[in-house]
């Protein structure tokens, strides 16, 4: 038995067609980029994919992604640009979901390589300020020259970890918002990294699942009254996902809030292994890869009483 | 200065300078900018300026009331502790399109030869040192980055690990 067949055979009884989701975990994801619309749009970035015979397909839920077909994007002007980056499917959803405004004051706790927080300064006109954070001094370069490249003025990068943040450094006390896209088993990223499950063990996500609740937790206190945090993992285990949420929930100072995603997506559990979640734990959503074709990721949408 | 290479701080004007702590003035790094490439101040309104390390500045969108020791804010904007002020491929690729003096425009083949990195023996009748190399890409200006003119000769700036290896 494979190791992707072991480990993922806890997750038959919550999947239709079991084994189409073995066979597409089993193929490798397509290679996608995302516009990046601080610096180009994307008639510019299409007629110079034409004009450059770099073959693309556009992604039918989404104008600004595509799919690269023949080239190696990181080697093209439109990369050197900063018009593009390599940016996968569902990792542009959270982005979405929390949907900033120009102007906001934004928390991305765990940032690096920066995709998501690229993505946050767009959505966001490059305009209003983004705290992007991480823990891991190695991940800072590629943090910082992945949003100089691609143009973004308004981040602020910290090195710290997410669970003791300190804003101390700055001249607010609240957020409007926060990303907390947190460190995970990376059960979604299989046809990425095929040895992603390598260090897989249930231990190691209970392990992850302390971590991810504490920075939950720090993001729901630093985040104002009203605000939204939007809590997203790349795996599909529950024990990182609604256990975590459900824990956030029970402590009173958030509650989930519903969301439209425009891609096929499942709604979160209620009930895992005879542990039964809040009930609004369905509003919650986690995208299989078999669904649209992609990586796997779960998202849920909260908002700060 | 504030000696300490993690910490931002600000760029005051030239009025306030006795009480600023960055080795250059944001009046200084403005008059470099229209000097060299009549890129006037106007375009930087909304945009503070902070050294970190001597001569290192940075470009941020936006103001904080004080200096900070964090990673990074905003992007490298302009080298300041050599001769001749250098700004970078960034903030060129960011600002360039503001420029109207010390331009070069490439042709297609040439500009395909600096983003490899390769110098370019050429004529030009402007002033020696740092320019913006701009180009075209279906039919859209793009600025591409920072170019050394000197002695007949365009140096490509474009740093080693974003060069392209083109075939």
């Amino acid at each position: 038995m494979s190791e992707i067949t072991s480990i993922f055979s806890r997750y038959e009884p919550l999947l239709e067609d079991y084994s189409k989701f073995l066979d597409v975990c089993n193929t490798p994801l397509p290679y996608v980029v995302r516009i990046n619309t601080i610096k180009t749009t994307i008639q510019k970035s299409t007629s110079a994919f034409s004009d450059l015979s770099i073959d693309v397909t556009p992604c039918d839920w989404n104008p600004l992604l595509f799919q690269i077909n023949n080239s190696s994007p990181g080697n093209t002007l439109p990369y050197l640009l900063g018009w593009l980056h390599g940016q996968e499917e569902v990792s542009s959803i959270p982005p979405l979901v929390l949907d900033p405004l120009p102007g906001d004051t934004v928390w991305d706790a765990c940032s690096s390589p920066g995709s998501k927080t690229s993505q946050l300064a767009a959505l966001m006109d490059d305009t209003g300020f983004i705290v992007a954070n991480d823990s891991n001094l190695r991940r800072m370069p590629a943090l910082r020259s992945n949003l100089e490249r691609l143009g973004v003025t308004i981040a602020a990068i910290t090195h710290s970890d997410a669970r003791h943040f300190s804003l101390k450094p700055f001249d607010f006390n609240t957020f409007d918002s926060a990303l907390v896209d947190v460190p995970c088993s990376g059960e979604g990223t299989i046809r990425k990294n095929p040895r992603a499950l390598q260090k897989w063990s249930l231990k190691q996500l209970f392990s992850l699942q302390k971590l991810q609740f504490s920075i939950l937790r720090r993001a729901i206190s630093l985040v104002k009254s009203g605000g939204t945090v939007v809590y997203s993992t790349c795996t599909f285990s529950p024990e990182e996902n609604e256990m975590v949420v459900d824990k956030i929930l029970s402590e009173g100072n958030c509650t989930i809030v519903p969301f439209n995603l425009p891609i096929v997506s499942s709604p979160g559990l209620i009930e895992w292994e005879g542990i039964q979640f809040n009930p609004s734990l369905n509003l919650c959503k986690r995208i299989w890869p078999n669904q649209n074709n992609t990586g796997g990721f779960f998202i849920a949408k909260l908002e700060v009483k | 200065m504030n000696s300490k290479s993690t910490t931002f701080d600000l760029l005051l004007t030239d009025t306030a300078r006795q009480k600023n702590q960055s080795s250059v003035t944001r009046s200084e790094l403005l008059d470099f900018w229209n000097d060299r490439f009549e890129i006037p101040p106007k375009i930087f309104k909304e945009y503070t300026f902070w050294e970190k390390g001597y001569g290192k500045i940075w470009v941020f969108k936006g103001n904080l009331s004080k200096s900070i020791q964090i990673e990074a804010l905003g992007l490298r904007f302009t080298t300041t502790n050599q001769k001749s002020w250098k700004p970078t491929t960034n903030a060129v690729q960011k600002f360039g399109h503001h420029a109207r003096k010390n331009v070069l425009s490439l042709p297609p083949d040439q500009v395909l030869q600096f983003v490899q990195g390769a110098p370019l023996h050429m004529d030009w009748d402007g002033t020696p040192g740092y320019v913006v190399v701009r180009g075209n890409l279906s039919d859209h200006d793009i600025q591409i980055g920072v170019g050394l003119y000197s002695n007949g000769i365009l140096h490509s700036q474009i740093p080693k690990s974003r060069q392209l290896h083109l075939s």
